[in-house]
């Protein structure tokens, strides 16, 4: 290290040096506080020695002056003094950092000087770390805000802001663990969807992305509510880890059967005020949040509420609820209600419940995302300017196509293809309205194909609940030891001029097929019942036509449309 | 002449340890300093001049003290308190012992080097 020593007494200043040279530091000698101050600036010591006593500049006032030249670096000042009284040596330590009796000893020296040595290191590296720290903050500011950008586009692209919609979103972040769509449908009414992701910031927010991406995406292309929430949460099961999900409250409103139907999954109640504000019911959520269930498991059941004009649903994440003041009480759904059963106008409540819950916060943090929405009922011509105009993918779809998708061993094990044929069946417009149907089509010849044709499992267990389980089972156990065996799926659709057309269909797999009763059976009979474990009847009743080739191993059913 | 009452004999031979081949030079640049100031005590004395005799018995006993000296140290700690409350009667003989202490340590520091 490099040493400064600042002494008038020059035998002291030799002595000192000399001890000073021999611990292996580099010194530099001054006489006076001035020339201390000078050196301190042309050399830039380590750690400085300084004599209180000094003519010209004494110690403390040189000490002052070298402190505020040094700012924010560290350079230790010890005093060199021969006073002994408690008063000056503490006088010692608010000038400089440490003091130093005369005469000196030189091992107590030495560790003073180690001791100093390790603290500017400390010092140092504390500093050198603030300013990474600082550094990759700024950085990471940076980052968010374009991230913030990108996700503001994608998230908030919909129709919050149509005249029957009011809502509050607070940000704890930058970002939000709360989601707010809302989306016109292309055939009128609405669908919102209230969403809280497990945790907020940046990893709630990923999520949300591809979520907005599919639920305006879907709902822009025609889709019912209940395909959109399947899709959402099987994209969510697939892309968050264990442990991370999204409570929700999903609406599709109809402005002209004037009604809602609700899905609600792990969120707080939802209130439905109705009769100008007379009447107040609350909707509980039964489902599991999304991101959780498997596709198989997943239940899209909606609940229907009727609503007149001018009634009102509100619906909240639960930071509402667990919002917490400066003595961590919670809002709690009691003071929620009690708002509710006021004698408030219905149209003061949205600002009420905002306003009490903000005064309730006060300047104390938040510990969650705190979102509120109120959904008017009213005539949807009042909406007309409300929406930019959605961008569509494709306008009229495509007509005239075919394909061929073939699986082997390993994707029939590892994948399941019905959402990508879903997918391409979805483009078609007047396939959109058939949705539901079409996927209970494939899915039945699909599932017959893989678990009768190739896994050979005997649907007859199926009757009762032990051989239910014992069936799927079996299933797994049959596709792990699956050695070979593949399924053809073919599809078609031609139209006529988009007034009408036929989509067919045909699933081959590499079983042995079965003993079907005709080449082409237009109407399902009786003795047909028979063969119910392969969920024929039901796919007759949604089909123009079905018919079986081969020795059964092939099956196309054709859709007509209109 | 007897060192032992006039040094801290094992804090000298620390400093000659320590000093190696410089300390010739250190006894050299402590007598420079020194020689003028019983000259400077003298008249500050003459002139009743307390913050002189405070400043200069200060500065003595620290660099007396350094070179082990400790019976001139504690004389010049004396004479500096007495100048710090200002009590000039026994000012001029405690000069007279510092002056007649420092000629001794000066000439058993002479014959410590060559």
């Amino acid at each position: 290290m490099k040493i400064l020593i600042a002494d008038d007494n020059a035998s002291d200043r030799l002595l000192l040096s000399k001890i000073i040279r021999r611990q292996g530091h580099e010194v530099i000698e001054a006489e006076n506080g001035k020339l201390a101050i000078d050196c301190y600036v042309k050399e830039s010591p380590d750690i400085i020695l300084m004599d209180v006593l000094m003519p010209e500049l004494d110690g403390k006032e040189a000490a002052k002056e070298i402190k505020q030249l040094a700012g924010e670096d560290l350079v230790p000042i010890i005093f060199l003094t021969s006073l002994i009284d408690a008063q000056s040596l503490a006088d010692c330590l608010v000038s400089g950092d440490d003091f130093l009796s005369k005469p000196y000893n030189h091992i107590i020296l030495k560790a003073k000087i180690d001791a100093f040595g390790r603290m500017r290191m400390m010092h140092a590296t504390l500093q050198k770390q603030r300013d990474t720290i600082a550094e990759n903050n700024q950085h990471m500011l940076h980052e968010q805000h374009v991230a913030k950008a990108v996700f503001d586009n994608v998230a908030h692209s919909g129709c919050l802001n149509a005249t029957n919609i009011k809502y509050m979103l607070s940000p704890l972040a930058v970002f939000n663990g709360d989601v707010l769509l809302a989306a016109r449908k292309p055939s009128g009414g609405m669908h919102v969807f209230l969403g809280d992701f497990t945790g907020h910031g940046l990893p709630a927010a990923i999520g949300a992305m591809p979520m907005a991406e599919i639920f305006y995406g879907m709902t822009a292309k025609g889709f019912d509510i209940r395909d959109v929430l399947r899709e959402i949460n099987l994209k969510l099961k697939s892309i968050l880890p264990v442990g991370f999900f999204c409570c929700a409250a999903v609406v599709d409103l109809s402005f002209t059967k004037r009604s809602i139907s609700m899905w609600m999954g792990g969120v707080p109640d939802s209130f439905l005020l109705s009769d100008e504000g007379r009447k107040l019911e609350s909707i509980r959520s039964h489902h599991l949040p999304l991101g959780v269930l498997s596709s198989e498991q997943f239940d899209d059941e909606m609940s229907d509420h009727s609503m007149a004009m001018g009634d009102r649903l509100f619906m909240w994440s639960d930071g509402i609820i667990e919002a917490r003041n400066a003595d961590s009480d919670m809002f709690g759904e009691e003071r929620l209600l009690s708002i509710f059963n006021g004698s408030l106008a219905p149209d003061a409540l949205f600002e009420t419940v905002k306003e009490q819950v903000n005064e309730f916060v006060g300047e104390s943090e938040r510990d969650d995302d705190t979102t509120i929405i109120e959904l008017k009922m009213v005539d949807e011509s009042e909406l007309e300017d409300s929406e930019q105009v959605m961008e569509q993918g494709t306008i009229t779809g495509p007509s005239d196509w075919s394909l061929e998708y073939e699986l082997g061993v390993d994707s029939l094990k590892h994948f399941n293809p019905l959402p990508l044929l879903m997918h391409i069946m979805m483009e078609v417009p007047a396939l959109r309205v058939m949705g539901g149907q079409l996927f209970t089509v494939v899915a039945e010849l699909f599932s017959n194909g893989l678990e009768h044709g190739i896994l050979k499992l005997d649907s007859s267990l199926k009757s009762t609940p032990a051989g239910f389980a014992q069936y799927y089972s079996l299933r797994q156990q049959q596709l792990d030891n699956l050695q070979d065996g593949f399924i053809k799926v073919r599809m078609k659709h031609n139209s006529a001029g988009g007034r009408s057309g036929i989509f067919s269909l045909s699933v081959e797999d590499s079983g042995e097929g079965f003993d079907y009763p005709d080449k082409f059976l237009k109407v399902p009979n009786e003795s047909q019942k028979k063969y119910s474990g392969r969920g024929i009847p039901l796919i007759y009743s949604l089909c123009h036509s079905l018919e079986y080739f081969g020795c059964g191993n092939k099956v196309t059913a054709e859709i007509h449309w209109p | 002449m007897d060192k032992a009452s006039h040094f801290d004999i094992e804090a000298l031979s620390m400093l000659e340890e320590i000093m190696e081949d410089e300390f010739p030079e250190l006894i050299q640049v402590y007598i420079d300093d020194s020689d003028p100031r019983i000259t400077a005590l003298q008249r500050a004395l003459e002139q009743q001049d307390c913050t002189a005799l405070r400043d200069i018995s200060h500065s003595f006993k620290g660099a007396s003290g350094n070179i082990s000296a400790l019976p001139l140290a504690d004389l010049c700690f004396k004479l500096e308190e007495q100048a710090r409350i200002d009590v000039l009667e026994s000012i001029p003989s405690l000069i007279t012992a510092i002056d007649s202490e420092y000629q001794n340590v000066k000439s058993i520091l002479l014959s410590l080097i060559p």
